[in-house]
């Protein structure tokens, strides 16, 4: 007990030493429980904390597999699944030709294809704000690329077990696989919200409900010989998360995997041993492989794909880190006595080196991408402007809107019952065919690309307008060439001032615009002024009857 | 196990789907948890079914779970909670203390047990249960009635006796009586010296710290989880009951702002820890200890309800309270507590009594926690029964029910700038204004504020109970999460209620829930700038609709009042 108890205290209070560093300096705290692991590895015992270290995985893998929206995915994400499953099948079949023909053997080679290969979203999370209302193309596309890596490293870990560690033979267990997705939709339609609505929203036995779902699966993976990874997976795909379970079960096991999180990475830092050349040989092929060919293809097949060359920079940025699938598979390979012992520190290594470097490029994204611009590395591999432009050559005194999908439909409505012609630009092909259908003038490209600004005839438009959340975008179009008045979106009153310093003729902040207008809305109603029939009224005039499908669902 | 890869211990994973089974049927009868739990080690341990050993996993949760109980106690003394009703709730508790140990140990010697059985039994069977109490009580909404706080606050005073008495059975068994005095001294001094520290963290030190970790989801959970640690291995340490650290560790917290907050945290954590520890305790037990006294188990039981009854509530009645609350704070506390089993645990730990006593507790706790639901959930149908022969003797001037803390006040969830123009605009017109917030940025501002204000994140029920959501005229949410904003909204029915949506189709569902006015910042943006288009082809009013918005963009919230919120989105 003395034991456990110096190694969980000691645990926590270097994670929440490093926790509290990394909030003060907006830093991922995954990789600093790596190298708290490594540092306090001599002091501990680990061996005690795996059983408590596994738990971590199965949180973490049964957490991942609630938030798995399938239809939301289902409708946006064919282009990214497409760039995903392309990006990992060609970086991972070069590392494992190149493993081979380095003398590895074959196993081992696709630990190390698999590992270079594959990032995750369970990494990106910490750094892509994913909990905002209003997000960025980039961000949009990175997470779902995430996604279907993500669900590639289940597939994988699904492979090696069926293939590798099973005496049964494969397809068997693959058979047993499908079996147990099944066995979760089935609950996850059929079984749980009958369970669940008898229990009115008792948190606590919806807690122990959860966590039973999941090693119920477990037991069914290992009883089945395969890996707690598909059953803790498959248990996730089985909860709904929708309301009120998202507040009454998943929150709990959200808040309870926090617990298990940093005895888990800790523990894996604690395995490392001390490096060997071997080890840092295949770090240095890992991180290079990670950090600067993932980007590559990821950014080169966005282009290829029709996005510009902003999306395709900034998304490449965010796939390069090892993957936490990746992590998982090497212990279980240690744990199988089936991964060479250098390969599996390299692989832990690696993951810490990328998370921090990933924090990195993330965070100064904007400047690498001015960078790989003037360098000519975007022009070089794909066109600003694609033939998805459609605008009228003799077009005058109209307004310019970019960023459309927030709040461009209601100006795009009051332009036409104003006979103004408009000109959208948008840079997510994605969202391509509803503006095509909704605006006559069109132009596909980059706001930061000047060639965009002169098909969408800014010379002689009477405005711009950028609903872009994004400071570098309402930047860049405040600091456009010629006097045509600009608009930008801004999101605090400090912003406000500087923007408008910088040439900007005007600023839009939301904020205040809401908080006067309901502010006498409410005042209104307070002094009899509206009857409560108007005051809600006024709200409806948004949305009762929206003038064009939401746009983000 | 299979041939590749890692596994789940299996011994805990089965204890764990076992305590599921069993908390499931339990809340389908309306019986709570630890009932379950108690049962489930009864069930799948050496006396039932026999498919679970204690391992070393289970093992080490269950002492933390321990720990973890502990420290929910001690985070959870907040004295301002009771401080108008101190007086009379401690003379209550000291009585029912001294009374209710000369009434068990009476009754337990009659009934053949030793001397030092019979103190035992005395020390153990006092308490009432909390977890009855408060999730009962809270179930009826009962827990802010006058009855509700005056067990809570007797039940606050027992913890500390609790406390004490783990602490010198923590001491150990010992030959003579001047060792026992030293050792019973030192311990007694180690605790002080801990309890100065946690005083003086609490005062200096944990303030800042918290500050600096509220800014992070996981962080003030970690720190909170840090802390209870450090506390718990310097225990340890010494050689002291862990369960005193954890529960001075709890203590420091419970009087700053963030406690609620960090509280919830920690619940599922703890709620887990917990189950694991009351399951763990009839691993243990084989079938003839758990029913070596199971005679005199249901006698005490009988014995005890009964004259615990009289007790309690003469002391209630001495105390002024008025018949009605007398009767309903009595018979909530007529139960062996689970807290029985945690003494009689820790004491067959360190010797001083067998397993067989212990089994004697478990048994009374497994019998009478689960009958005193019924009349405590049915205690004023009960009242309504005995009111005619209880009412002559009524008292003149009893205890006045104090009000609710929040009544006819407006909730506000998240602070950004819309939620404080609307304060402002609130302000003449409702009683009070609470605010719930959760990023750390705002709390000095917050606390220095005219309102009341509530640290914390709307998701957790706790947080809206303590704004008393359910009675407040108006709500108003700018929280980003739109399940948050439909719990909120369905709990206040009757409330008028403004809402921010983030789209069209949360816009939809929050209308659906039952909201009133829904805020959608992107709609009322398009129409801000149609209405500046409209103004394009005259300069002169184009110039002077963009001036207008830039100076409001630029500038503080029109109407005066509170200071301005520093902009952005809230995370709430």
């Amino acid at each position: 007990m003395y034991e456990i108890l110096f190694a969980l205290t000691l645990i926590f209070t270097v994670a929440a030493g490093l926790l509290l560093v990394a909030a003060q300096r907006d830093l991922p705290v995954l990789p600093f429980y790596l190298l708290a692991g490594v540092l306090i590895g001599f002091a501990i015992d680990e061996s005690e904390l795996l059983d408590l270290a596994q738990w971590g995985i199965a949180f973490l893998v049964f957490l991942f597999g609630t938030h798995v929206d399938l239809e939301a995915f289902r409708s946006t994400g064919r282009t990214s699944v497409a760039i995903g499953v392309l990006q990992a099948v060609t970086i991972g079949g070069l590392a494992v030709a190149g493993a081979l023909a380095f003398g590895v053997d074959p196993l081992n080679a696709v630990y190390f294809g698999v590992a270079a290969a594959l990032s995750s979203s369970l990494v990106a999370t910490s750094y892509l704000d994913t909990d905002e209302g209003v997000r960025p193309t980039h961000a949009q596309v990175a997470e779902s690329i995430h996604f279907t890596e993500d669900l590639l490293g289940v597939l994988v870990v699904l492979g090696l077990s069926a293939f590798v560690y099973a005496a049964e033979p494969a397809p068997t267990q693959l058979a047993v696989g499908a079996g147990l997705f099944a066995l979760a939709l089935g609950v996850r339609y059929l079984a749980f919200h009958r369970i669940t609505s008898r229990l009115q929203g008792d948190s606590e036995v919806m807690m122990l409900f959860g966590i039973t779902l999941a090693i119920g699966f477990i037991a069914l993976a290992e009883a089945a010989n395969l890996s707690i990874i598909v059953g803790a997976f498959a248990a996730g795909i089985a909860v709904a998360d929708d309301y009120p379970h998202s507040l009454e079960l998943v929150d709990t096991i959200d808040d309870l995997e926090d617990f298990f999180t940093p005895i888990f990475f800790v523990t894996v830092g604690a395995l490392l041993a001390i490096p060997t050349v071997e080890t840092v040989g295949y770090t240095v092929a890992l991180v290079l492989a990670v950090v600067v060919l993932n980007p590559l293809i990821v950014g080169f097949l966005l282009l290829r794909g029709g996005f510009d060359g902003r999306t395709a920079v900034m998304t490449g940025l965010t796939l390069d880190q090892v993957s936490v699938f990746s992590l998982f598979i090497a212990i279980e390979a240690l744990v199988a006595e089936t991964i060479a012992r250098p390969l599996f520190d390299a692989i832990v290594l690696s993951a810490a080196i990328t998370w921090i470097a990933a924090t990195y490029t993330a965070r100064n994204a904007e400047e690498i991408n001015g960078w790989l611009r003037e360098h000519g590395v975007v022009r070089a591999v794909g066109k600003p402007i694609g033939e998805k432009t459609d605008v009228d050559d003799d077009l005058e005194d109209h307004v310019i809107i970019t960023d459309f999908e927030h709040g461009g439909e209601h100006v795009l409505e009051a332009c036409s019952e104003l006979d103004r012609p408009v000109v959208v630009v948008e840079d997510n092909p994605t969202r391509f065919d509803d503006i095509r259908e909704l605006a006559d003038n069109y132009v596909y490209g980059d706001v930061l690309n000047e060639q965009t600004w002169d098909v969408a005839g800014l010379e002689t438009a009477a405005l711009v307008v950028s609903l872009s959340p994004e400071l570098a975008r309402a930047e860049a179009i405040a600091d456009l060439e010629g006097d045509t008045p600009r608009v930008v979106r801004i999101d605090s009153a400090d912003d406000a001032e500087a923007f408008l310093e910088r040439e900007a003729t005007g600023v839009v902040y939301p904020e205040a615009i809401t908080a006067e207008r309901v502010g006498d809305d409410l005042e209104a109603l307070l002094t009899d002024e509206l009857s409560h029939e108007e005051f809600v009224g006024r709200s409806r005039t948004f949305f009762e009857d929206p003038p064009y499908p939401d746009q983000e669902s | 196990m299979p041939t590749g890869g890692i596994a789940l211990a299996a011994d805990f994973a089965l204890l764990i789907a076992a305590a599921t089974v069993l908390s499931y049927i339990a809340r389908l009868t309306g019986q709570p948890t630890i009932v379950a739990y108690i049962m489930t080690g009864v069930v799948v341990g050496p006396i039932g079914l026999g498919i679970v050993t204690e391992d070393q996993l289970i093992e080490v949760m269950a002492e933390l779970g321990l720990g973890f109980l502990l420290f929910l106690l001690g985070i959870e003394m907040r004295f301002d909670d009771i401080k108008e009703i101190m007086r009379p709730v401690g003379a209550i508790a000291v009585g029912q203390a001294i009374l209710q140990a000369i009434a068990s140990t009476s009754v337990a010697l009659l009934l053949g047990f030793t001397l030092f059985q019979s103190l035992m039994i005395a020390l153990a069977t006092t308490f009432g249960a909390t977890p009855i109490i408060v999730k009962v009580l809270g179930d009826k909404d009962d827990l802010k009635t006058l009855y509700g706080k005056t067990d809570i606050g007797i039940l606050i005073f027992q913890d500390i006796y609790l406390v004490m008495a783990l602490a010198i059975l923590a001491v150990g068994t010992v030959d003579n009586v001047t060792e026992v005095a030293f050792n019973i001294g030192q311990v007694l001094f180690l605790m002080g010296v801990i309890g100065v520290v946690a005083y003086l963290a609490s005062k200096y030190f944990l303030p800042a710290l918290l500050r600096a970790s509220a800014a992070n989801k996981s962080t003030l959970f970690t720190v909170g989880i840090a802390w209870a640690f450090l506390f718990i291995f310097t225990a340890e340490m010494l050689d002291l009951s862990v369960e005193i650290g954890a529960f001075l560790a709890g203590l420091a917290l419970a009087q700053l702002p963030y406690s609620t907050e960090l509280k919830e945290r920690m619940r599922p954590a703890t709620n887990f820890f917990i189950a694991v520890f009351f399951a763990s305790i009839a691993l243990q037990m084989e079938v003839d200890q758990l029913l070596a006294y199971w005679q005199e188990a249901l006698i005490a039981s009988v014995a005890l309800i009964v004259i615990n009854f009289f007790i309690v509530f003469g002391l209630f009645y001495s105390q002024n309270f008025d018949m009605e609350t007398s009767f309903l704070g009595t018979i909530s506390m007529l139960q062996v507590s689970e807290f029985s089993v945690v003494l009689g645990a820790l004491a067959v730990e360190e010797g001083f009594i067998e397993e067989g006593l212990l089994g004697f507790f478990s048994l009374m706790a497994l019998v009478t926690m689960p009958i005193s639901t019924y009349y405590v959930r049915y205690n004023r149908e009960i009242y309504a029964y005995v009111k005619p022969y209880l009412e002559r003797f009524e008292r003149d001037d009893p205890i006045q029910a104090e009000p609710v803390e929040y009544e006819n006040h407006a909730v506000v969830v998240g602070y950004n700038r819309l939620s404080n123009e609307l304060m402002n605009v609130l302000d003449e017109h409702v009683e009070d204004i609470v605010v719930v917030e959760d990023r750390a940025e705002h709390v000095e501002e917050l606390k220095e504020a005219d309102y009341g204000f509530i640290f914390g994140n709307a998701r957790h029920g706790e947080i809206r109970q303590e704004a008393n959501l359910a009675g407040a005229e108006v709500l108003i949410t700018v929280a980003d999460r739109v399940d948050v904003n439909e719990r909120l909204v369905e709990e206040s029915p009757e409330t008028l209620s403004i809402v921010r949506a983030n789209t069209e189709l949360e816009a939809t569902r929050l209308t659906e829930a039952g909201a009133d006015y829904v805020v959608m910042e992107r709609g009322l943006v398009g129409e801000e700038l149609a209405d500046l288009l409209g103004t394009l082809d005259d300069r002169e009013a184009f110039e002077d609709r963009l001036e207008e918005l830039n100076a409001r963009a630029r500038s503080e919230p029109r109407r005066a009042g509170e200071p301005a919120s520093t902009g952005g989105g809230t995370d709430v």
